[in-house]
């Protein structure tokens, strides 16, 4: 009885969607929920046996394409954060900067591939936001999941309809390890769209079926160039299945050319090579690490690949007679629709999707990503909660390192810095320009930020979180001029135009901006000697001696001598904490100040600030301790009683 | 039932589009506009950029601008002695000229002038008559185009440095070179024809390529500045050590030092590198080679070596390193050279001379002065000299009246000498902006005034910088392929260095290192 309702709505809905505009949004829903899929369904629709499985026959793919989704987004929107995408963190390569800008535009116009370039560049700014980040990249999956069911009903691959699920699980293991894929699955989908239009799009002549290829081709071409090898091969599988062998032969290589004519007709000669846009796909790829690029190249080739393999089975099948297989008459007719059902399928996708989950995300890039992210946005105690998935990371420390400084807790840990000049962060590459432009603001070392902001934007082109930067510091050292060249590229960025907007117009009013807080404090904090910049001590206390209330230098140059064992440098500088405010001092600042008065001969109460009664008794337990253990870093480590493990005496006695 | 039905939607679609242009036609404005009740105002309109009172070329494309005046509507009518004026009705500050009529007007006003009356409307006082704008329009055309370096103004790192040819006669620009290197180019009187560019590339390795006639040849080995000799059968180079320095204060932060600089010289077929024999000093830095017009004189500058690596430079004044402008005799039928002989002497000026180029008549020699080094690019002082080289007497420098606050250098000259470019920092202490400027017989400079672009906005939120700009007779006959193909080979002949040098230069692998 259910079952007689269910299929007569069914036809009702079937009747009703022939005479609506909507029947193409209808039909890709009901691909997605793998429900009432009109006509051509409805002929492959088996008479279920029995009542339970019939249910789940029908409903088993609505349940697993709807959860599935639900899931896909709450995964990306929960776990990956979309904004670490968005931030990058110097960690993330290309990731596109979007301008609302008639040029910005046009550019992208010139070159083949370069509207799908700028589609996907503003569609990725919706990942600054986690909810939208998700929204767009779960609507992205889910039209290619409708454009692999759509291809895959196309070539009758009804066993193979769960294939359909594989594109989306790709894209779910890509966003899971943080690689920036936005382009290439925009590829992927107008190749699809592609497909699906030369599919119904069907003329009798070859001539005509021929143009419509080369049409589509050219059409694709130019609006993503990366998808036209996708699109060929897709064309090819399709053309086997429908029999055609000798077709693929004339439509290959003339699709193939298309390329090379279109460079010549309209985009001219490219430096990579006439017809470059053909491989252009292998641009998105070659920058990535070698499993992202295997997803990538499985992203691209997917779909291809499994109707190729689809069509070969089938002809084998065909010709290798069975008893137990059903052979169409024709590749025409629609083979007896044999598939997983709603249950099998569900149960696949399910565990498909658990195992991606489980298996790709990569959690020690998202601690060094999500790290960064709330470090540029200054909010410490997410730093040091995300820091616990990569702690040994250097970029990682180092936004511990200004966590626990900004929230008053360095004198509390002592930073894991094998090398004490590493305190500034160690290297020179990239990475370590985009992560020093923030620590030596902090500081009140502003040319050097600026030197490493301008590095950056070298390698990682315009984006707003360098020039937002960049701005602020011309705004610190006068530049007014300069300054306002990157205020008004901001302006026509999605979600940094009103910051900039907003500076542009306090410049107006006051071009010095003389009443802006932070600024007096960077302008207050400058080095006031011209010296070639150093070590990393001669840097904090040439920042010290500009001026000497700069609480982040001193306790950073503290820091540096403690993890050097300077005692000497402890013994000159250890003033400057009472400079800055501190009066009681925190444990490990406190151990410092008995150890340095201790082993360089000075009067405890003479040190400012003074050590507490309660270290100097600590001091002594240490060293009795010690004793009994002889003294001997190896047996100390064993011996010694745990109390003393976090203590700066068994940082400055054990590791050396 | 279909026919009405069609007409139907035909018809709301002709209105949709008659509408659509309607507005249109609105928008953009019509082409004149009643301004005859316009209230005076005796100031000349504010206008970014400032195009007026320049002496034109007469084959420059539009200067568009964007006024800066308050108002909801613009109209600008721009007209000469001769031939239709051009109207410009706007409801937006931006000012774009159309350029067919412009290069009509502007062909047939040659010698002569053009005015510019702008208008605005602020709505509550109705339509304001701002001073009219006059530019001369010069006699003599400028070179078509312009080469350039694009590149973010960093300090280390060259991975998006390109080089550029801009029309000047249009809005074209053609990307030439787009690579991760490092890359100086040097034309031969002007003409791309005799094109070479020095390459510094972490990827393909250092080279020097050479473009003559529409082939390309690559020589593998470090080049710094080059100069054609005007013959082009040699080119005159510098072989230098540049290395950055970072400073802790000033505004601009970044400085060059040459820990080693020396002059040599290659006949054009043959790999190599020679030695000039007067000039084989190591005791001192020789840099910036450029070859007098008729190639008798080889131009450069030249400093006291006082440290040759970073421990000496620290405990040396580099600030004190100033370079003289001084000049050696060349017979290129004999390959012979003469002395070195004093042009401006560090003690005359008390700065240091850099950049040396002389007009292809021979008459002007301009350089740039700054504090110390031969880097004026960072030096917000740097300012052009110029020298009259037919004057009798000693040479003596005249500080150039285009000179702005901030840093002014690599300039070049046009094949007719009438034409000046060159990069300034005016308006911002980072960001270069090609300027021309015209020179008269006498050698006055006119007004100099950025190029123009299409969108008269551009520069005023554009993150590149432009160096090395080079006037150029013709297009560049190779394509950016070409050059990349080049420099991606790997069997270019070595360069052979003199004696000695062998082991110092050719492919040091210091690219980063090695700055421009």
């Amino acid at each position: 009885m259910a079952l007689r309702q269910t299929k007569q709505s069914c036809r009702q809905h079937t009747n009703h969607m022939q005479n609506t505009r909507r029947r193409g949004l209808r039909r890709m829903l009901c691909a997605t929920t793998g429900r009432c899929m009109g006509k051509a369904n409805k002929q492959k629709t088996r008479p279920k046996q029995h009542a339970a499985p019939a249910f789940w026959h029908s409903r088993g793919p609505l349940v697993s394409g709807a959860c599935f989704f639900a899931v896909f987004f709450w995964f990306l929107w929960q776990q990956v954060d979309p904004r670490l995408i968005y931030h990058g963190a110097g960690a993330i390569q290309g990731f596109p900067v979007f301008h609302w800008d008639r040029e910005f535009f046009l550019e992208r116009l010139r070159f083949p591939g370069g509207i799908a370039q700028y589609l996907s560049a503003l569609l990725s700014q919706l990942l600054f936001l986690a909810w939208s980040g998700a929204l767009v990249l779960t609507l992205q999956a889910w039209l290619m999941f409708l454009g692999a069911d759509a291809f895959l009903k196309a070539i009758a691959a009804v066993r193979g309809r769960w294939l359909r699920f594989l594109p989306p699980l790709l894209l779910l293991a890509l966003h899971s390890g943080y690689a920036y894929c936005f382009l290439a699955a925009t590829h992927v989908l107008a190749a699809l769209g592609m497909a699906a239009l030369y599919v119904r799009w069907k003329p009798t002549p070859l001539w005509a079926r021929l143009a419509v290829a080369l049409a589509l081709t050219t059409l694709l071409y130019v609006i993503a160039a990366g998808a036209v090898t996708v699109f060929i091969l897709l064309t090819a599988v399709y053309e086997i299945h429908r029999g055609h062998w000798r077709r693929i032969f004339l439509l290959v290589p003339l699709a193939g050319l298309i390329p090379f004519a279109a460079d010549g007709v309209f985009f001219g000669p490219s430096p990579k090579g006439m017809g470059w846009g053909l491989l252009s796909f292998k641009g998105n790829v070659e920058a990535s690490q070698p499993l992202e690029r295997t997803l990538i190249y499985a992203l691209y080739l997917c779909l291809p690949l499994s109707g190729f393999g689809i069509v070969i089975l089938r002809w084998i099948h065909q010709r290798i007679p069975s008893k137990a297989t059903i052979h169409p008459p024709h590749p025409f007719v629609e083979p007896e629709p044999v598939n997983l059902g709603g249950t099998r399928e569900a149960a696949l996708v399910l565990l498909a999707s658990l195992a991606v989950m489980l298996w790709f995300p990569d959690k020690r890039l998202h601690a060094v990503l999500a790290a960064d992210y709330y470090a540029s946005n200054r909010m410490w105690p997410q730093v040091l909660e995300a820091a616990r998935g990569n702690p040994s990371n250097p970029y990682v420390r180092s936004a511990v390192n200004r966590a626990l400084y900004h929230t008053g807790r360095l004198g509390h840990e002592l930073p894991l810095i094998q090398k004490p000049d590493d305190i500034l962060l160690p290297g020179n590459d990239r990475r370590a320009h985009w992560d020093k432009v923030d620590l030596y603001l902090d500081l009140g070392s502003v040319n050097m930020a600026l030197h490493h902001a301008t590095e950056a934007i070298a390698f990682y082109g315009e984006q707003p979180f360098l020039v937002k930067r960049l701005a602020l510091i011309n705004l610190v050292l006068g530049n007014t001029g300069t300054a306002k060249i990157y205020l008004r590229s901001l302006t026509s960025t999605p979600f940094q135009a009103d910051w900039a907007r907003d500076y542009l117009r306090r410049l107006e009013l006051d071009p010095k901006l003389s009443g802006d807080e932070e600024l007096i404090r960077l302008r207050q904090l400058r080095p006031r000697d011209d010296l070639i910049p150093m070590p990393a001590e001669s840097m904090l206390l040439s920042l010290l001696d500009a001026r000497q209330h700069n609480p982040m230098a001193c306790e950073y140059l503290i820091a540096h001598y403690m993890l050097s064992r300077n005692l000497l440098g402890l013994a000159t500088n250890f003033y400057r904490l009472e400079a800055i405010g501190w009066k009681s001092l925190p444990p490990l600042y406190d151990e410092a100040a008995v150890l340095t008065a201790k082993r360089v001969g000075i009067e405890p109460s003479e040190f400012k600030p003074s050590p507490s009664l309660e270290a100097l008794r600590r001091y002594e337990k240490f060293v009795a301790a010690s004793m009994a253990a002889g003294w001997n870093p190896q047996a100390s480590s064993e011996l010694l009683p745990k109390e003393f493990k976090h203590t700066y005496f068994y940082y400055f006695f054990s590791q050396r | 039932m279909k026919a009405p039905l069609f007409r139907f939607w035909r018809r709301v679609l002709a209105g949709l589009v008659l509408t659509g242009l309607a507005a249109l036609a609105w928008w953009r404005g019509g082409p004149t506009e009643d301004v005859s009740g316009a209230s005076r105002i005796d100031r000349p309109a504010r206008i970014q950029p400032d195009y007026g009172g320049l002496v034109i070329p007469p084959n420059i494309a539009p200067l568009n601008f964007s006024m800066l005046e308050e108002g909801t509507r613009y109209y600008v009518v721009v007209r000469g002695n001769q031939g239709a004026p051009i109207q410009i009705r706007s409801r937006g500050p931006a000012i774009t000229i159309p350029p067919r009529a412009w290069q009509a007007l502007i062909q047939l006003n040659q010698g002569g002038e053009l005015y510019c009356d702008l208008y605005a409307n602020t709505g509550k006082n109705g339509w304001q008559r701002f001073s009219v704008m006059t530019n001369a329009v010069a006699l003599e055309p400028i070179d078509p185009y312009l080469f350039y370096r694009k590149l973010y103004p960093y300090h280390n790192s060259w991975s998006s440095m390109g080089l550029y040819q801009r029309s000047l006669e249009s809005y074209d620009e053609r990307p030439l070179l787009r690579t991760d290197c490092c890359h100086c180019h040097s034309l031969c009187n002007n003409d791309p024809n005799r094109f070479s560019v020095d390459i510094r590339s972490e990827h393909y390795g250092n080279s020097l390529l050479l473009v003559q006639n529409g082939t390309v040849q690559k020589l593998t080995g470090t080049v710094g500045f080059s100069s054609w000799h005007p013959t082009g059968r040699l080119l005159a180079s510098s072989f230098n050590k540049p290395r950055l320095l970072l400073h802790s204060r000033k505004n601009d932060m970044r400085d060059i030092v040459e820990f080693e600089a020396w002059l040599g010289y290659l006949w054009v077929g043959s790999n190599v590198v020679r030695r000039i024999p007067s000039l084989a000093d190591d005791t001192r830095l020789l840099t910036c080679p450029t070859w007098s017009p008729d190639g008798r004189y080889l131009y450069f500058c030249s400093a006291p070596r006082r440290f040759k690596d970073f421990a000496e430079l620290f405990r040396s004044e580099y600030q004190q390193v100033k370079y003289d402008l001084m000049r050696v005799a060349y017979d290129v039928e004999r390959d012979r050279w003469g002395a070195p002989e004093m042009v401006l002497p560090v003690q005359a000026t008390g700065l240091s001379a850099a950049q040396p180029r002389i007009s292809p008549d021979g008459r002007w020699l301009t350089f740039c002065l700054c504090a110390y080094g031969c880097w004026p690019t960072y030096h917000p002082e740097s300012d052009l000299y110029l020298i009259d080289l037919n004057a009798t007497g000693p040479f003596v420098p005249r500080k150039l009246e285009i000179n702005s606050e901030e840093c002014e250098s690599w300039h070049s000259w046009s094949s007719n000498s009438r034409w000046m470019v060159f990069s300034s920092k005016r308006g911002n202490p980072l960001f270069n902006r090609p300027y021309l400027a015209h020179v008269d017989a006498q050698g006055k400079f006119s007004k100099p005034f950025v190029v123009p672009q299409a969108d008269p906005a551009f520069y005023s939120a554009y993150l590149k910088t432009f160096t090395l700009p080079v006037l150029a007779t013709q297009p560049l006959p190779v394509t950016e392929r070409d050059l990349i193909r080049a420099i991606s080979t790997t069997n270019g002949p070595q360069l052979r260095m003199p004696s000695g040098d062998e082991d110092r230069h050719p492919d040091s692998n210091d690219h980063n290192q090695s700055l421009r």
